[in-house]
């Protein structure tokens, strides 16, 4: 361990030159550029620049890559949380609670929670990819299509009635998502889906896509429609900018525990950020006190993915650094960097170029300390935001979300799908139906669906596969305790509730 | 135009990297050749290379180290860009170039062998006869691996296990219908198997596949020799056979031939331009990708990828084409995978829609009827609780209409009179929509915004807007 010290060391000097440091402030700031705007996200801006830094020193380039994986995470919760619009599918989980608390007044205390959290994630995912990596990625071996189908099913009952008190409602709008999910050119057989002949179709609607069109696209058009909350031009920016003290002793548990939980998502490959605030936020929401505010604008709701999905970041690095196995698009866009300059991510990397990989590790606690100096002061500009007139801010947000479509493949059809989600949104929710299970769906559907068809693939057919191998069969009894507790809630609360509820 | 909207980006990085440069790192300057001697024909605007997927694969990058190699060098007078049509597997590329860009020798695509079985399987309406092929570049060999643990130290112990258990034995790689699949299935025919019922097991990419290859999760993995790298290295991986023709990749690594197979693959790439292009274009642009193929920049890409040169050009790339299509459509025949075929895993594609359609239609019964009995309550004279929150003013039927009126409206005119023309319009309008009524100030912030976004997208990011 003091190994590790003594090598951090040293990657804290190859690191923190005056012109590493340089390029790792590019990097910060070009990664909450990509971050803020719909639809581009780090994978995107890191392949893009790829060959620009083909005559770069490897470190260097390294360290610009990590600021922009990072700084993407802190970009996208803002305008998640000022306007509804995730600017990269990690953050869409964000706007749960982030936007209502915003709608509130209180913008200032849920970007303080997500640039914390984002901080807390970040730095101590950093810690554990340090010292766990080897260990860690021995355990995530273990998770076969049979777990990782137990691990989504529960991540999808964590979080399933997340901002609805209907059940039934809650759970058709997950199913639209799972159906919405289907659609396109199916992995395991090559054969189209639900595309009703329209080519566009065929490559599905992904999460940016539906992050955009559930949310912002539904947002303004709920506003243009009438259904704005306010009467008067501007949104409240709130004078407590800051957060509650109960709130930070509420929000230090949910960053602790958003962290820890959206590492270990984060080392599992193909799980990803996305999955890993989903989980952070549905465990937190089961733990605590009063989940049924979860979804109304409660810190604890931010506080909780947004620590999560930055400490997925780090944790997605442990298996390209330990093993040169990508978990998620951006370190897939990473290890192609990698074999650029005639490195080969893995065990042999620690070896044979120490100074790289501890360069980029000390980079990325410099990243993070960057991104929290730069954006923490900003909290109050950014919540001043909200200042703009109505008419004009929702007008602006379905420009950028007509534009950030658009600029994804340069496909007038991603805009049209967009603004198809968006008149879903709004119809949903005319007739009090919650979006977020749609978004759910959406996300944990393709998952689910494959993970169980690789699981039976593998088994030959035979269903006993979930119940004979002790991981999947512990997640499955999750899966049954996390739908049997809610219920059993219900029951003990029965007797208190039952002169309310008589009418019903 | 993903690609042109980053120049900004790369503004960015080239002034990132000429302050390190002046700070005295390292930053190796390129050496610019000779640009072009003569040619029957030079081109006349901006050569867009189209990567017929999204950024990061290998087609991508294929597109923009040839991007980097052309541009670097200064080997035309025009510069190259790369633009991104992900979707479809390439079919979306490939039509938009066959349809749109006939007769244009500006716009060129990359294609390799994954389009060939899109196009088969998807049944799309263009192939790549419908293009003019330029030149193959690169080769990539499949491998097949084991987990260090495995039983199968040799190909053969593979074979044997392999040959008692056809059904359920079961292969890690990538979607269905690539080429790690289609290598399995004419390994499968060698060995006299019927790839039909063999067990393939998909995996969204060639990390997820090697990560349950490790945890034992499959009997064997397929993968480009290049991607298992480090875990071959160090012996996490055992690779049992190359499908390369010769000891080319690895001397101590037996070729399918050695062990008495008569097995060439490779996951060929190369570039494409539209159909109808005239013979002096085409050698023109031949001759442009040759110099680039002798590049100090192309060649580093080669040996920094592992990936093999298979410089080929015009004719002989276009029977290569021919010859390879074929043998994909029979072997995707054999397998049964992609549209319209019967045969599949034992989970079949229209499982879960199938278990979803009824799931959903179960519990809209059931909102439906529970809405009917809770109306007939309220008929009855029942007060009902509903859960509207009393504070939320319920938006009208008619403005949202309006508001949809002008979201489609902008879209229409973006596209036929430009984003700049119709988005102050359009914000102005919109804003009046939601409730503003300050007409003067919207219409000074619409067009300072639209003028704002111009700038920004066409000056710094130089993006067609819609």
């Amino acid at each position: 361990m003091s190994d590790a010290f003594s090598n951090l060391l040293n990657g804290f000097a190859a690191a923190a030159t005056p012109e590493n440091l340089l390029f790792g402030l590019a990097g910060v700031i070009l990664g909450t550029v990509v971050g803020v705007l719909p639809g581009l996200g780090p994978a995107v801006a890191i392949s893009l620049l790829l060959p620009l830094t083909f005559g770069l020193d490897p470190l260097a380039a390294f360290i610009m890559f990590g600021g922009i994986y990072y700084g993407a995470m802190y970009g996208g919760a803002t305008t998640a949380i000022l306007v509804n619009t995730p600017g990269c599918a990690s953050s869409a989980v964000t706007t749960f609670d982030g936007h209502p608390l915003a709608r509130q007044g209180r913008a200032g205390a849920a970007l303080s929670a997500a640039m914390i959290g984002s901080f807390v994630g970040g730095t101590f995912a950093t810690f554990m990819l340090m010292l766990l990596a080897p260990t860690l990625i021995e355990v995530s071996l273990l998770f076969g299509p049979p777990e990782y189908f137990g691990l989504m099913l529960l991540a999808l009952v964590l979080v399933a009635s997340v901002g609805g008190s209907s059940v039934p409602k809650a759970l058709f709008a997950m199913l639209l998502g799972l159906g919405i999910a289907t659609i396109g050119i199916d992995l395991q057989t090559g054969v189209e889906r639900m595309t009703f002949g329209f080519p566009e179709l065929a490559g599905g609607v992904n999460v940016v896509l539906a992050g955009i069109g559930l949310f912002a696209i539904g947002e303004a058009l709920w506003i243009a429609s009438g259904g704005g909350k306010e009467a008067g031009d501007t949104l409240s920016v709130g004078s407590k900018v800051w957060m509650r003290s109960e709130e930070w002793v509420r929000s230090i548990y949910a960053w602790l525990r958003g962290t820890f939980l959206g590492f270990f998502v984060g080392v599992l490959p193909g799980a990803g950020g996305t999955m890993a605030a989903l989980i952070g936020y549905g465990v937190e929401k089961n733990l605590s006190k009063t989940p049924e505010k979860f979804g109304t604008g409660v810190v604890e709701g931010v506080a909780a993915p947004e620590a999560s999905n930055n400490a997925a970041a780090g944790g997605s690095l442990v298996p390209l650094l330990a093993l040169g196995i990508p978990g998620s698009a951006t370190t897939a866009v990473m290890l192609v960097a990698f074999q650029i300059y005639g490195l080969q991510p893995g065990p042999l990397l620690f070896e044979k170029s120490p100074e790289l990989v501890w360069g980029l590790i000390a980079s990325l606690y410099i990243s993070n300390l960057l991104l929290v100096g730069i954006n923490l002061p900003l909290v109050g500009l950014w919540a001043k935001l909200l200042k703009t007139p109505q008419g004009l801010l929702y007008s602006a947000v379905l420009v950028f979300s007509t534009l950030g479509a658009y600029s994804l493949k340069g496909s007038i059809g991603d805009v049209i799908i967009v603004y198809v989600l968006g008149v879903l949104a709004f119809v949903l929710r005319k007739f009090q139906f919650p979006i977020a299970p749609v978004l759910l769906g959406i996300v944990l559907g393709p998952m689910i669906e494959q993970e169980f068809r690789r699981s039976m693939a593998i088994s030959a057919g035979d269903l006993s596969i979930f119940v004979s191998r002790p991981l999947a069969l512990s997640f499955l009894i999750l899966v049954v305790v996390a739908l049997v507790v809610p219920f059993i809630r219900r029951l003990k609360a029965k007797p208190v509730m039952n002169p309310m509820s008589e009418s019903d | 135009m993903a690609d042109k909207k980053f120049r900004w980006l790369r503004m960015a990085t080239l002034a990132a990297m000429f302050l390190a440069s002046q700070l005295g790192l390292g930053v190796s300057s390129v050496h610019a050749e000779a640009p072009s001697d003569k040619e029957g024909w030079q081109p006349s605007k901006t050569i867009t290379i189209t990567a017929p997927s999204n950024p990061g694969g290998g087609w991508d990058t294929t597109a923009r180290f040839l991007q980097l190699a052309i541009n670097e060098n200064g080997l035309t007078n025009e510069s190259v860009e790369v633009v991104n049509r992900g979707g479809g597997g390439g079919t979306i590329g490939l039509a938009e170039l066959a349809s749109r860009s006939e007769g244009d020798p500006h716009e060129l695509m990359i294609t390799g062998f994954g389009m060939t079985g899109s196009i088969i399987m998807l049944g799309s309406t263009y192939s790549l006869d419908s293009t003019t092929p330029l030149v193959r570049l690169t080769d990539e060999y499949q491998a097949i691996g084991v987990p260090a643990d495995s039983p199968f130290q040799t190909l053969e112990d593979l074979v044997e296990a392999f040959k008692a258990k056809p059904a359920t034995f079961a292969w890690g790689g990538g979607s269905a219908g690539g080429s790690d699949q289609v290598f399995m299935a004419l390994f499968a025919e060698q060995l006299g198997i019927d790839p039909a019922i063999t067990n393939y097991v998909a995996f969204t990419g060639g990390g997820e596949a090697a990560a349950a290859l490790l945890g034992g999760q499959v009997d064997a993995g397929i993968s480009g020799f290049s991607e298992w790298g480090d875990l071959a290295e160090t012996g996490r991986v055992r690779l049992l056979a190359v499908s390369a023709p010769d000891r080319r990749v690895d001397p101590n690594l037996p070729t399918f031939h050695d062990l008495g197979y008569n097995l060439d693959f490779s996951n060929w790439r190369g570039i494409v331009a539209p159909p109808n292009i005239s013979q002096g274009e085409r050698e023109a642009l031949i001759a442009l990708i040759t110099r680039a193929h002798a590049s100090k920049t192309w060649q580093d890409f080669l040996k920094k990828n592992g990936l093999q040169d298979s410089f080929q050009t015009s004719d002989e790339f276009s029977q290569f084409i021919t010859s390879n299509t074929t043998q994909t459509e029979r072997i995707l025949q054999a397998l049964g995978v992609g549209s319209g075929s019967t045969a599949g895993p034992i989970v079949g594609a229209f499982f879960f829609p199938t278990l979803i359609a009824a799931l959903l239609a179960m519990t809209g019964g059931y909102l439906g009827f529970h809405s009917i009995r809770k109306r007939e309550a309220s008929l009855a004279g029942n007060e009902v609780q509903t859960s509207i929150e009393e504070d939320e003013p319920e938006p009208s039927i008619p403005s949202f209409a309006i508001s949809i009126a002008l979201l489609v409206g902008y879209l229409v005119a973006a596209n036929q009179v430009g984003f700049a023309i119709a988005t102050p319009f359009f914000i102005v309008a919109m804003a009046r929509q939601i409730g503003s009524r300050s007409l003067i100030r919207d219409i000074i912030v619409a067009i300072a915004l639209t003028a704002a976004i111009t700038f920004l997208f066409q000056e710094f990011l130089d993006v067609e807007l819609l």
